[in-house]
C-alpha cells in the first residue's frame, strides 16, 4: 500500500500559475475526492503525479522515491484520464493484453468480465468507441490494474446514469476487496460524496480544504420544513443556499447546530458536500 | 524490467511496417527479376543499391515513432528515459534483422547469378574503384569479391559492407527520431520556421552562400572528399559520430519533453 507527498509544488505556464506551493500527503487505503472549479489545478496536479509534465519547483514522492522519470514509482500509480492516449488502431483486447505487460499485477480475467458487465466488446477499436465507452474502456483497465495507486480524472465523463451508478458500486467492491489509494477528480460532487471518504479542495491553484469528507460535513447542517419556518429560523444564520419546492424549503447553513433552538417541525440532516463545495470555492 | 517491456513494446510495434516492407521489397525483386528475364536483344545494365531501400525505410519509420509511443508508455507508468534508450536498443535490433536479411538477400543475389546482370551493394557502389588489384573501376561485387586473392581479404571485404550497412541504418533511425522529437518539442509556429521556411531558404540561397565562402567550402569540402567520403573507414567513423551526437541530442530533448495529448 503506498502514499502521495506532494511537497511545496509550483506549476507554472508561462504567465498563469496553475499550482502555487501546494502541499497535500494522500494516505494510504483511502478514496480521495479531489475537487475544484474549472482550471483550479486539480488535472494539472494529477498529471504532474504521472510524470507526464514537470513541475516549476517541487517534489511529488510516491513512498518516498520521486515520481519524476522514476519507472520504480511510477509504476506504482495507475491513472485513468480523459486525454487521448491509447492508439486507436488498438482493439480493446490488445490493450488489456499491453496493460498485462505494464503492470505484472493487472488482472485479465477481471478486466474480461467487466467488459461483459459494461456490455464492451473486446473485439472493438478504440476509434470507433463514443466518448462514454471510451471512459469505460479506461475505467476498466483501472480498476483491473491493482496498482496501490489509482487516479481517476473525470471518470465519468459521457457516462449515462446507469453506467456512472455500475462504476461507482464496482469501485466500491473493488475497493471494499483490495484497498488501495484512490483519488477521483471530478465536478459531479453529489453523486462522488458518498464514495469518497476524504476530500481536498483546490482553488485559484492552492489547496483550501483537506479533510475528510465527515469533519467538513460537520461544518454546517441542512434543514428542512415549511417555508415560513425555514425563513424564521435562518434568519440569523451564515446561509450557503436554500432549496425550494412549493412550499417546502431546505437551507444549508455554516456553523455549528444549536439543536435546543430547533423547531420540532423542522428537520435537520447532513450537510450538502455540494453546496458547501460551491460557498468554498466562490469568489 | 520496465526497460524490457518497453523495448518488446517498441519492437512490437515496428513488426507490421517490417513484414511490410519486405513483402514489398520481394515483390519488387521479383518483378525486375521477370522484366530482366524477358527483355529482348542484348540489353546491358546493372542492378545496384537495393539495399539502399533498407536506410531510407528506417528513417520514416523513426520519423513516425516518438508520438505514439510517447502517449502510450507514458500511460502505462515508462519514464522517458527508459522509453528512448529502449527505443534505441529497438533501432539497434531491427537494423541487425534487417541486416541479417539484406546480407542474404545480396548473397542471394551476385552468387545465385539472380538477375542475369551484375549486382552491387551501396557500399560496392560507392568505395568500388579502390577494389581491383591494377585500379580497374570494377562495378560488380562478384567481381570484386574475385579480385581479393585471399579469404581473409574477402572476409575483410565482407565485414566492412556489413559494419558499414549497420551503422548507416542506425544513422538513419536515430536521425529520423532526432527529427521527430523537435517536430514534437516545437510549437506550431516554430515547426513552420524550422521544416519549411529554413530549408526553403537555405535552398535557394544555397549558391550565393558557397559563393561568400567559396575557398573555405571547397578545402573543407577537398580535406572531407579526400579524408573521409572515399574512405570507408572515414565514413563509418563518421556516421559513428552522427549516431552519438543526434542520439545524445534526441535523448536530451525527448526527456524534457512534456506530453502533448490529444485532446477527445
Amino acid at each position: 500500500m503506498s502514499t502521495i507527498q506532494v511537497k511545496n509544488i509550483t506549476m507554472q505556464f508561462k504567465e498563469v500559475i496553475a499550482l502555487n506551493d501546494v502541499t497535500i500527503t494522500f494516505d494510504e487505503n483511502k478514496i480521495y475526492g479531489l475537487l475544484g472549479r474549472n482550471g483550479a489545478g486539480k488535472s494539472t496536479l494529477l498529471n504532474l503525479m504521472t510524470n507526464k509534465i514537470f513541475p516549476t519547483s517541487g517534489e511529488i514522492l510516491v513512498d518516498g522515491e520521486n515520481v519524476l522519470e522514476n519507472d520504480n514509482a511510477l509504476g506504482k500509480i495507475f491513472c485513468m484520464c480523459d486525454k487521448d492516449l491509447y492508439p486507436k488502431e488498438y482493439s480493446v483486447k490488445k490493450a488489456i493484453k499491453w496493460s498485462k505487460e505494464f503492470y505484472p499485477d493487472f488482472d485479465t480475467e477481471y478486466a474480461y468480465k467487466l467488459c461483459e458487465k459494461f456490455q464492451l466488446s473486446p473485439k472493438k477499436k478504440l476509434k470507433g468507441l463514443s466518448t462514454g465507452y471510451n471512459s469505460i474502456f479506461k475505467i476498466i483497465l483501472a480498476l483491473a490494474a491493482n496498482t496501490p495507486i489509482v487516479l481517476f480524472d473525470e471518470p465519468v465523463l459521457g457516462l449515462d446514469a446507469n453506467h456512472r451508478d455500475m462504476f461507482y458500486k464496482e469501485l466500491i467492491n473493488n475497493y471494499s476487496e483490495n484497498p488501495r489509494t484512490i483519488i477521483i477528480s471530478t465536478h459531479l460532487i453529489e453523486e462522488v460524496s458518498d464514495v469518497i471518504e476524504d476530500v481536498v479542495i483546490i482553488k485559484d491553484g492552492k489547496k483550501i480544504v483537506q479533510d475528510s469528507v465527515e469533519n467538513i460535513l460537520s461544518r454546517g447542517y441542512s434543514i428542512s420544513g415549511s417555508a415560513q419556518k425555514i425563513d424564521e429560523f435562518i434568519k440569523d444564520k451564515e446561509v450557503i443556499g436554500v432549496d425550494t419546492l412549493g412550499a417546502f424549503k431546505t437551507a444549508h447553513i455554516m456553523g455549528s447546530i444549536d439543536k435546543s433552538g430547533i423547531p420540532d417541525d423542522l428537520e435537520v440532516t447532513k450537510l450538502d458536500l455540494q453546496k458547501l463545495f460551491i460557498q468554498l470555492t466562490n469568489a | 524490467m520496465k526497460f524490457s517491456k518497453a523495448f518488446k513494446y517498441q519492437l512490437n510495434d515496428v513488426k507490421t511496417s517490417l513484414m511490410s516492407f519486405y513483402g514489398v521489397m520481394i515483390g519488387v525483386e521479383i518483378l525486375l527479376s521477370l522484366l530482366i528475364a524477358f527483355c529482348v536483344g542484348n540489353v546491358k545494365g546493372n542492378v545496384i543499391g537495393l539495399d539502399a531501400a533498407t536506410p531510407v525505410f528506417l528513417f520514416i519509420l523513426s520519423l513516425c515513432i516518438f508520438s505514439t509511443n510517447f502517449s502510450f508508455l507514458n500511460q502505462n507508468s515508462i519514464s522517458r528515459r527508459t522509453m528512448v534508450l529502449s527505443c534505441f536498443a529497438m533501432f539497434a535490433t531491427v537494423a541487425g534483422i534487417m541486416l541479417a536479411i539484406d546480407a542474404i538477400n545480396a548473397a542471394i543475389m551476385y552468387m545465385g547469378d539472380f538477375y542475369k546482370y551484375p549486382y552491387s551493394t551501396v557500399y560496392e557502389m560507392i568505395f568500388h574503384q579502390f577494389e581491383s588489384a591494377d585500379h580497374r573501376i570494377v562495378d560488380k561485387t562478384s567481381d570484386i569479391l574475385q579480385n581479393l586473392p585471399t579469404v581473409s581479404q574477402k572476409l575483410t571485404r565482407i565485414s566492412a559492407n556489413l559494419i558499414f550497412n549497420y551503422v548507416s541504418y542506425i544513422a538513419a533511425a536515430v536521425s529520423g527520431y532526432f527529427i521527430s522529437v523537435v517536430f514534437y518539442r516545437l510549437s506550431k509556429i516554430w515547426r513552420i520556421i524550422v521544416f519549411i521556411i529554413i530549408p526553403v531558404v537555405l535552398l535557394n540561397s544555397a549558391y550565393s552562400i558557397y559563393r561568400l565562402g567559396q575557398s573555405f567550402f571547397d578545402t573543407i569540402s577537398r580535406w572531407m572528399d579526400r579524408n573521409i567520403f572515399n574512405s570507408p573507414t572515414g565514413t563509418i567513423i563518421l556516421m559513428l559520430i552522427w549516431i552519438v551526437v543526434f542520439g545524445m541530442l534526441s535523448y536530451i530533448i525527448a526527456t524534457r519533453a512534456g506530453l502533448k495529448p490529444k485532446k477527445e
